[in-house]
């Protein structure tokens, strides 16, 4: 846990292009489940099976792809304590990383349970419970990817001097 | 990015939606659990009758 982060090389066009399709399949699958998990249950499993699909597919594309890939499975190596202060790239891929892990383990375990309800027929307590936790998770997603995102795009960095502050807990300068 | 990955997203919402739409459909046309009981039914009561109509032709025999 102690190893510090890969660096990657610069992400190919195909990669990033599998990365937006599965993200598209997963997220819509999901979304699509999610809303007819009180409806259609023919169409709540077929969408579960999508995001089944999807969790497979970048299980065996991230155990194919070479150690610090864009399309390798996230790593969740803790900077070691007397490193430098991280920097906004570094943190940022922390905190996607553990974001991501943390999804995908939540999603999996919430599409297997509503597998085994569907296949072995079990209490389905444990499937809802799960799929009702994993919108918390998504939006906590989404407000990182946006804050980053405006970080990045902010004018002079100012945003992303404070945002380096915080976390390396600095003191910020009055001329910032 | 932001944009496209929401744009993604929707897509593939609409596209698995409408799969999953067909899939409920075609689920739908398909005997449901209570026809196939009552065809079970259906079934154990034409091969009582075969039975019977085999024990009768017997008994004509």
């Amino acid at each position: 846990m102690s190893a510090p982060l890969p660096t990657r090389s610069k992400p190919s066009k195909a990669a990033l292009s599998f990365l937006l399709g599965w993200h598209g399949l997963l997220s819509g699958g999901f979304l699509i489940a999610y809303i007819t998990g009180e409806g259609s249950y023919a169409m709540h499993v077929f969408s579960g099976v999508m995001v089944l699909m999807a969790l497979g597919i970048r299980v065996l594309v991230g155990l194919a792809a070479p150690k610090g890939s864009l399309l390798a499975l996230p790593t969740l190596s803790l900077p070691p304590a007397d490193q430098e202060p991280l920097g906004m790239k570094q943190l940022q891929k922390l905190l996607n990383n553990w974001m991501a892990a943390g999804l995908l383990v939540l999603i999996t375990l919430a599409a297997l349970s509503g597998w085994f309800v569907h296949d072995i027929g079990i209490d389905d307590d444990l499937h809802e419970g799960l799929a009702e936790a994993t919108p918390a998770l998504i939006f906590l997603h989404i407000a990182f990817a946006v804050t980053f995102h405006l970080i990045r795009t902010f004018p002079g960095g100012t945003a992303s001097q404070i945002a380096m502050a915080v976390a390396n807990k600095v003191k910020i300068s009055k001329d910032i | 990015m932001i944009i496209r990955t929401i744009l993604m997203t929707l897509t593939f919402a609409v596209v698995i939606g409408c799969g999953a739409g067909a899939y409920a459909l075609m689920a739908d046309i398909k005997p449901s659990k209570g026809f196939g009981e009552d065809r079970q039914i259906a079934s154990f009561l034409h091969d009582d009758d075969h039975n019977d109509d085999h024990g009768h032709d017997d008994g004509d025999d």
